[in-house]
């Protein structure tokens, strides 16, 4: 619908007129029962879902924290004003409204495509859509709500007088209202099948009647929320059997999974939740390749590798190294710097416009600290391509060898250490080999089964972090010595 | 020879199942229509076999082929699911995701258990015409509810064999309830929550002090039984437990003493003269009626137990299963008589094997397919038959209306 002349030219010709009529999207709020089809890029496509990922993953918190519906909502507006704003018809000019209002309605259906793959990951997208569905509609103006309300059929009957005196005893017992209420007009009553307040029957707060329920007009955001939700899991089952088509376009679905990945691991990676970046030194563009070779882990020394050669990454390694890197203390002006040295062979025009905003958003925006953890070895070794996997799995077992070699003979690594972590490589146990590359690297400092400050390695920035620490210790004794 | 009436032996049952069992009004029942359709062919049966072990998951084309498994393994008896979205019998061979219950019957089941802290008459296993009213009571509340309150008509009834009642619903609409919906309206129909030892917690079912309407209704009704079922027959406020247990529902605490004094002192005075005290105090003092409604609910209202109706694909025994302990048949019951059903009354396996045998003499043995005709099994088999006429008719009437709109 958003293709084509005509949309363009009426844009053209009537920008920001006071009238509704203009809006694509006449209502902030969206019962997304139709799906987008306008066209996206990659990008944005990635960048709005991100966005309301953080919305939805704060909402799911505020269930683990167990915050009252207060807070959460307090919580969730400050989420959505900075990641996904959705602002009322008479506040913003209305190119902006659109283009929020868009936004909104994108992220969402590119969600439902991450989220309804299993019956675990839709379950809790309705709910957290839901949740948030609920906070705007509770922030929703009367005439906005009643217009948006209006614009969809709820199947809903109005009680007619007639058939409210009929039943005026049970209306007023199921509805008890108190003594400051009476002199108010008397109430308007809707008629839906009971099955779309499963809530208000449960509890026996309604008048039922012949499989009708009555509903009074102050209850009726309880049909509205039902009626969300069951649509919303409906539309869910249905997309979850039509994706295997969709799996064939392959720029999308290292995204999806990454979505839904992170969703699954939220803001709660733990290593990372609870060091956010450990180094306080300010690592500079230039200093990555250097420290690359000391302290990363052989996942990230691949990563690094590839890049250097290929002057490329692709998709998901970019994500996977970027996030790293984040973590790791480099900030968006020298991740920035960083990747437009390593890109060399692409125009700075191509790089600005493909891949510069991504760094920046990979960074939550204006420096914000990490809500995109980086990926954990458990995340490492489970999802996405093998290409970018752990190479403790992914790797032949020549291949593993030479690469451990050349990588770091430099350090103190000899041939001989070798059979000792192709064994615990053959018994699948790959942190215990990652672990015991990390001691021997650092051997100076840490006796074999030390591991990463007491523990195995769980995570490339617990490796990377360590090794940087106990660099940084050594320094500091050699310095008082 | 009461012996004989509750022998469930394999050779007795064998013979049941060949000769007596209505398995075509069963699969009428369930399938709605003559030619099998997906309500039979995808739904689950379990079979309870000798030695109690267990057999899910089997499903059949049509009524011959589930009476042909049913003569081959002989079970104890056999519980009926929901209808799968494929056939149960395939289960392994489909992935786990395709496999899901789609429709089931609105069932309910009531039993005698859940009011053992209230009746007097009988205990555990046991049952009497007595206690029965608590079941005739629940039958009347539930069954006006759910036509009334949630229009559903297609209601039957069927004996559990003992001490309790099953009640299917076919509707179309009650069929595709999800399991949240089930679970709603189960707590709708849920007043008293049996796990909840009644004299610690009074029960709070009133919003503002009113009784919502339903149970509004379901009180105008059980006030003309609990006269006769409580104050009569269990007689439940008779004892010093059973009085002190209604004086729980009193709030003021002069009153409970003067009526406890009163009460210790002329033991005689039987639950009717209680009741009456509290009536005559509460002629003078109205604001003690909700107390007196709430003990009438708490004593009368039915006890679901809800687990049953949760869920889809519970299974619950299907009707003309004969009960294992008593050797009865699980016969459908007309709501308009329950009052007057005496459990005693329903015809044991061995009774109509006996019936069987005696027409043989008479007639020479010219087995037939239908041979419940000759039986008193025949009034039960024919309530049943009407019921599933009734759900026929619903499913014809689509059709048409579908052909009209083409
Ligand atoms: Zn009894």
């Amino acid at each position: 619908m958003f293709k084509g002349g005509h949309g363009s030219l009426n844009e053209s010709y009537v920008p920001q007129v006071a009238n509704h009529g203009v809006l694509k999207y006449p209502h902030r709020m969206n019962f997304y029962d139709v799906p987008p089809t306008f066209d996206t890029t990659i990008e944005e496509f990635e960048r709005c879902a991100l966005d309301r990922l953080r919305i939805l993953a704060e909402i799911e918190s505020s269930a683990a924290r167990n915050r009252t519906w207060e807070e959460l909502k307090t919580v969730t507006r400050a989420q959505c004003e900075k990641y996904l704003p959705l602002n009322f018809n008479l506040v913003a000019k209305h190119n902006d409204l659109d283009l929020e209002r868009r936004r909104d309605h994108l992220s969402h259906f590119v969600l439902r495509l991450a989220f309804c793959r299993s019956e675990d990951l839709r379950r809790r997208f309705v709910k957290a859509e839901t949740t948030l569905f609920k906070v705007r509609y509770d922030d929703d103006m009367g005439k906005d709500r009643d217009a948006f309300l209006d614009s969809r059929d709820f199947n809903w009957t109005s009680v007619g007088q007639e058939e409210q005196r009929q039943y005026k005893t049970e209306l007023e017992a199921a509805y008890p209202v108190s003594k400051s209420e009476l002199d108010r007009p008397s109430e308007k009553y809707y008629k839906v099948k009971w099955t779309r307040v499963p809530d208000l029957v449960e509890r026996r707060k309604v008048f039922l009647k012949e499989g009708w329920a009555y509903v009074p007009s102050r209850e009726q955001s309880s049909i509205v929320f039902q009626e969300f939700e069951t649509h919303l899991e409906r539309a869910l089952e249905m997309t979850a059997r039509l994706l295997p088509r969709l799996d064939e376009d392959t720029r999308l679905l290292p995204i999806l999974n990454n979505l839904s990945q992170g969703f699954l691991a939220g803001i709660s990676s733990e290593w990372s939740n609870a060091s956010g970046s450990t180094n306080t030194d300010e690592i500079k563009a230039e200093m990555v390749d250097g420290m690359a070779k000391k302290h990363f882990p052989l996942c990230m020394r691949t990563l690094h590798e590839s890049l250097q050669r290929d002057n490329h990454l692709k998709h998901f390694g970019r994500l996977q190294y970027g996030l790293f890197l984040k973590v790791l203390g480099l900030s968006v002006e020298e991740a920035v710097a960083f990747w437009r040295k390593s890109f060399s062979r692409i125009t700075d025009d191509k790089f600005n416009k493909e891949y510069k905003y991504n760094i920046r958003h990979s960074y939550g925006l204006e420096g914000k600290r990490a809500n995109y953890p980086a990926k954990s070895c458990l995340q490492i070794l489970t999802g996405g391509p093998s290409e970018y996997g752990c190479p403790y799995r992914t790797f032949s077992p020549e291949n593993l060898q030479a690469a451990l070699l050349s990588s770091y003979s430099q350090q103190g690594l000899r041939s001989v250490d070798l059979p000792e972590i192709m064994a615990a490589v053959k018994s699948s146990h790959f942190h215990v080999a990652c672990t015991r590359v990390f001691e021997i690297t650092h051997s100076a400092d840490v006796r074999k089964g030390d591991g990463v400050g007491g523990e195995s390695v769980t995570h490339p920035n617990q490796y990377a972090a360590r090794s940087i620490e106990l660099e940084k210790a050594a320094k500091e004794a050699m310095d008082v010595e | 020879m009461p012996s004989a009436e509750i022998d469930v032996s394999p050779e007795v049952m064998l013979t049941f199942y060949r000769r007596l069992y209505p398995f075509k009004t069963i699969f009428n029942w369930l399938n709605h229509e003559h030619a099998p359709s997906r309500l039979f062919t995808h739904r689950e049966f379990a079979f309870t076999l000798q030695g109690d072990v267990y057999l899910r998951y089997q499903s059949f084309n049509n009524a011959d082929e589930l009476k042909k498994q049913v003569c081959q393994l002989n079970p104890t008896r056999f519980e009926i699911g929901p209808v799968y979205s494929a056939r149960p019998r395939d289960k392994k061979t489909i992935r786990a995701g395709a496999f899901s219950p789609q429709v089931r019957e609105l069932v309910f089941d009531i039993d005698m258990t859940d009011y053992d802290p209230i009746r007097t008459c009988c205990k555990d296993a046991g049952i009497c015409k007595k206690c029965w009213g608590f079941i005739a009571a629940a039958v009347h509340v539930i069954d006006s509810a759910i036509r009334d309150e949630f229009g559903y008509e297609k209601l039957i009834w069927v004996y559990s064999g003992r001490r309790g009642i099953h009640l299917w619903i076919s509707d179309k609409e009650a069929m595709e309830l999800t399991d949240q919906q089930r679970k709603s309206l189960v707590g709708w129909l849920t007043a008293i929550h049996p796990t909840a030892k009644e004299s610690s917690k009074k029960p709070n079912f009133r919003f503002g002090g009113k009784l919502p309407p339903s149970l509004q209704n379901a009180l105008q009704y059980l006030k003309t039984i609990f006269g006769e079922l409580i104050l009569t027959e269990q007689d439940c406020f008779e004892s010093e437990e059973g009085y002190e247990e209604l004086l729980q529902y009193i709030s003021d605490s002069r009153t409970v003493e003067s009526l406890r004094t009163k009460w210790e002192d002329s033991p005689s005075r039987s639950s009717e003269d209680k009741w009456n005290d509290l009536l005559r105090i509460a002629s003078s003092r109205p604001n003690l009626i909700p107390a007196l409604e709430d003990v009438i609910i708490q004593y009368t209202y039915p006890r679901l137990d809800a687990e049953v109706s949760k869920h889809r694909n519970h299974l619950l025994k299907a009707p003309f299963c004969i009960h294992p302990k008593t050797g009865r048949v699980c016969v459908p019951l007309d709501v308009t008589s329950i009052d007057k059903f005496d459990p005693e009354g329903v015809p044991t396996v061995g009774q109509l094997l006996q019936e069987l045998d005696a027409i043989g003499r008479e007639e020479g043995a010219a087995i037939s397919h239908s041979d419940w005709e000759k039986t008193s099994l025949k009034p039960y088999v024919d309530l049943l038959d009407r019921h599933s006429q009734g759900l026929m008719d619903e499913v014809r009437k689509e059709k048409r209306k579908d052909d009209v709109s083409w």
